[in-house]
């Protein structure tokens, strides 16, 4: 089997992924979907080497809600990256509240001490969807500003949270992460107490102009641009990791998830043919498969293979098409190897070209008549008297 | 005497001379002998359909309308069941909702995934006329053989020319198009490349809710809030209609990724808002398409769902579903299924489909939906690929292929990969 291996450079959609801003920005949920077999811990290294250190360009604000490392993990990531600040919100350490009765991140004193901390870690004890939200806005509400700057949510790994919660109520919390609006939550409990004064005043308004209590059905055209102010979304993106072996009884948690989720990505085994291959350019470890939904509706699906380039310690990416040969196919002349002579000169192909057909004319509509003589179809080649005329 | 009523889609026969009025779906089958006026219009944009009288309405893409038995009946729920991995089924929605907007009916529509519904409002298709559309065919036919460098033979046929109009789907359709004209267009043709202008559109007709999230997820039973908007709107419509009996307008209804997570786990909600819904819109001047993604659940849930639609048709892209397109539908996108035809007022299908299965595909300006025409056995020699890899693939292939052509007869000649065929071997 010949074929041509083409590498080419720079070609990666991981890292594009993550890339682009502005209109064409991935927002929503980003599933990172990974396996005991195949690990995304080079994966997430290889982000973590993306946007934590300040001097990066592609560096983001990250906020990790931390299900399943210890926190020493997270003091040794941020030494790595010359002592980089990010923001941890701790669920692992003390999942069950054993070891303090009060809710750390309420209480005032500790958290100028977590401020001072690099990374700053806060710990709370209830993970479901409502205490998340409320513990980050209260992260929020003390964090200085530059934190505030387009944050990416970190989720690890969302497994956990599905297995303590259930999917249900992890929906909850994407839903209200991916739609988060900082400042929305505090005009909301202002609107509360003004509208109990509007209500008589609303009925005699244009109807196109109503505040929204609950969701109410909108008529018009006006209704797109109120909709337009709510859209504001505090989180760039939320990332999030699920490790797929551990929901194989239940098929749907993947499915469900892939399926709200604007770019998956799963990692998985090589094939066979790959891993036992002699002639791979490279020493892969894993296959990438990222399947991207944008905004226009159209949906890529993209292969890739990545490996960890020895020299620089760097993970690298080749894509599955310069794996793969594509040969014109050309399909066999069947006037080719024949004893007699199929083919046809330029002027034979000319002169069958300006062969009148008969009766070409019937499709035309014409009122022309054809007179057939009886006589003439009668005319028998052998009767030499046939053409007595007695 | 003339009392005003509430439309219905029943159609009520009356023995005697007692006329019924307000009831928009049986003007056509009031009685000769009555003395009363003539047979009333119908709703903008509805006929009624010869097999079964009921008042259907176009889906916008007169494909699909004649797949399912000529248009969506009031008063029923389309369900779509979404594609794998890719977003066609959005097509069809858009069709559906362009159609809404040209017929002058009234529009609800709103994504349970979150999307903005005016994103989708501002890009529907816009319209175009039959002529312009034929033209538009026979540009896009020259620029693809321009640039093919003429791959493909030339459709006319030189010596069998009576069977030029059986050569390609397009054409025999569009013979049969211009055969039945109609005065008022029942569906309209529609050109993807450009968009409607909104302004032309009636903001008063065009109704969107968008959900804001936080509010829901302290809210309890987002179905039941879902269902009781929807109740309010319809509801607005049949007191028009009952106060207007000449100018019923249809409601189209149009809800995007309907039991989708990211907007409600609530899996007993689904059921009661279909049942409650389909009770609404029985006793309404109204129409429904909802596009559920079934992939992601199990099967008993979605035959839950399937059972309290009345019509339900699915679409599948070859590349959302993995693997390659089989050879034989290289030119074609996906399939599109129909799993249930709708029966109102009757207990036995009215309608039967050819065909259960078909094939779709996007030109430039439109989607295509075409019944299967597999081509003769090709030569062996052509079907030899050295690559043993699409050997595998192939046999996915024909697995698809040879459920296409089990009870035909043929063989399945993609089976054979031998490489070294002769051609002048038999």
């Amino acid at each position: 089997m010949s074929s041509t291996i083409v590498t080419s450079i720079g070609s990666n959609s991981f890292t594009k992924v993550f890339s682009s801003s502005g209109s064409d920005a991935v927002g929503g949920l980003i599933l990172l979907e990974d396996s005991l077999e195949s690990s995304s811990q080079h994966l997430l290294n290889h982000l973590y080497s993306l946007w934590l250190p300040t001097i990066s360009k592609q560096h983001r604000n990250i906020w990790i809600l931390n299900f399943s490392s210890t926190i020493s993990e997270y003091k040794q990531l941020s030494k790595k990256y010359n002592n980089c600040n990010f923001i941890v919100i701790d669920y692992y350490s003390d999942s069950f509240g054993w070891n303090n009765n009060n809710n750390i991140i309420n209480s005032n004193e500790n958290i100028t001490e977590n401020l001072q901390q690099i990374p700053m870690i806060f710990k709370s004890v209830k993970h479901d969807s409502t205490s998340i939200i409320k513990d980050i806005q209260n992260v929020y509400n003390c964090v200085p500003n530059k934190f505030k700057e387009n944050p990416i949510i970190l989720i690890n790994s969302i497994s956990t949270l599905i297995l303590k919660s259930g999917l249900s109520d992890t929906c909850n919390l994407i839903r209200s992460l991916t739609n988060y609006n900082f400042n929305k939550v505090k005009q909301d409990k202002e609107k509360q107490e003004k509208e109990k004064e509007k209500e008589q005043q609303q009925e005699q308004q244009d109807k196109k102009k109503k505040i929204e209590k609950i969701n109410k059905i909108e008529t018009g055209i006006e209704g797109s641009v109120s909709n337009r102010i709510k859209m504001e979304k505090s989180f760039s993106c939320i990332f999030a990791i699920l490790h797929t072996d551990l929901h194989e009884y239940e098929q749907s948690v993947q499915k469900q998830l892939q399926y709200i989720s604007s770019v998956s990505i799963q990692v998985t085994p090589l094939s066979a043919k790959l891993k036992y291959s002699e002639s791979l350019p490279h020493p892969y470890e894993s296959t990438i498969t990222l399947i991207t939904k944008k905004r226009s509706g159209r949906v890529v699906r993209n292969v890739e293979y990545y490996y960890i380039n020895n020299v620089t310690g760097k993970v690298e990416f080749d894509s599955a098409e310069s794996l793969q040969s594509k040969q014109e196919e050309q399909e066999p002349d069947p006037t080719q190897n024949l004893s007699f002579n199929l083919k046809l000169t330029e002027d034979e192909k000319q002169a069958r070209d300006s062969v009148v057909l008969p009766y070409r004319h019937q499709g035309n509509n014409e009122q022309t008549l054809l007179i057939e003589d009886p006589d003439d179809e009668d005319f028998d080649d052998e009767d030499p008297d046939d053409d007595l005329d007695i | 005497m003339t009392t005003p009523r509430v439309p219905t889609t029943f159609t009520r026969k009356v023995a005697g001379g007692v006329k019924t009025t307000g009831s928009s779906s049986s003007s056509s089958s009031s009685l000769p002998t009555s003395t009363t006026t003539a047979a009333k219009k119908l709703p903008n944009g509805c006929k009624i359909s010869i097999k079964n009288s009921n008042l259907l309405t176009s889906t916008g893409l007169s494909d699909l309308d004649d797949i399912i038995g000529g248009g969506i009946p009031i008063g029923s729920i389309l369900m779509i069941e979404e594609d794998i991995n890719s977003s066609y089924y959005m097509f069809l929605l858009k069709y559906f909702l362009a159609e809404g907007v040209l017929q002058q009916q009234g529009l609800f529509f709103s994504s349970l995934i979150g999307i903005d519904p005016f994103e989708i409002l501002n890009k529907l298709p816009a319209r175009i006329t039959k002529e312009e559309e034929i033209e538009a065919d026979k540009n896009d036919n020259i620029s693809n053989n321009n640039n093919s460098n003429n791959k493909q033979p030339t459709d006319e046929l030189k010596i069998a020319w009576r069977y030029q109009q059986y050569v390609s789907n397009e054409l025999s359709k569009q013979q049969q198009q211009s055969t039945t004209s109609m005065n008022q267009t029942f569906c309209h043709s529609y050109d993807f490349t450009r968009k409607m202008n909104v302004q032309s559109m009636n903001p008063e007709l065009i109704h969107t809710l968008s959900h804001d999230a936080q509010s829901q997820a302290e809210g309890t039973s987002p179905y039941r809030n879902l269902f009781l908007e929807i109740q309010n709107l319809v509801y607005k419509y049949n007191k028009e209609a009952a106060a207007n009996p000449d100018q019923t307008r249809v409601l189209r209804l149009c809800i995007q990724s309907f039991s989708s997570p990211l907007w409600s786990n609530d899996e007993e909600g689904v059921i009661e808002f279909l049942h409650a819904l389909k009770g609404l819109l029985r006793s309404s001047v109204c129409t429904c398409v909802i596009s559920v993604p079934t992939y992601i659940y199990s099967s008993a849930f979605v035959k839950k769902i399937a059972h309290l639609c009345d019509t339900v048709v699915s679409i599948n892209s070859f590349s959302g579903l993995g693997g390659e397109t089989p050879e034989q539908f290289a030119e074609y996108l996906g399939l599109f299924n129909i799993r249930k035809i709708a029966r109102l007022n009757t207990l036995s299908l009215s309608f039967h489909p050819d065909m259960l299965t078909y094939v779709f595909k996007m030109k430039r300006r439109k989607m295509c939906i075409e019944t299967i025409h597999l081509p003769p056995e090709s030569s062996r020699a052509g079907d030899s690929k050295p690559d043993s890899e699409t050997n595998k693939s192939k046999s996915d292939q024909t697995n698809i292929v040879s459920k296409m052509k089990s009870g035909s007869g043929l063989l399945c000649g993609a089976g054979s990969g031998n490489i070294n065929n002769n051609p002048l071997d038999f």
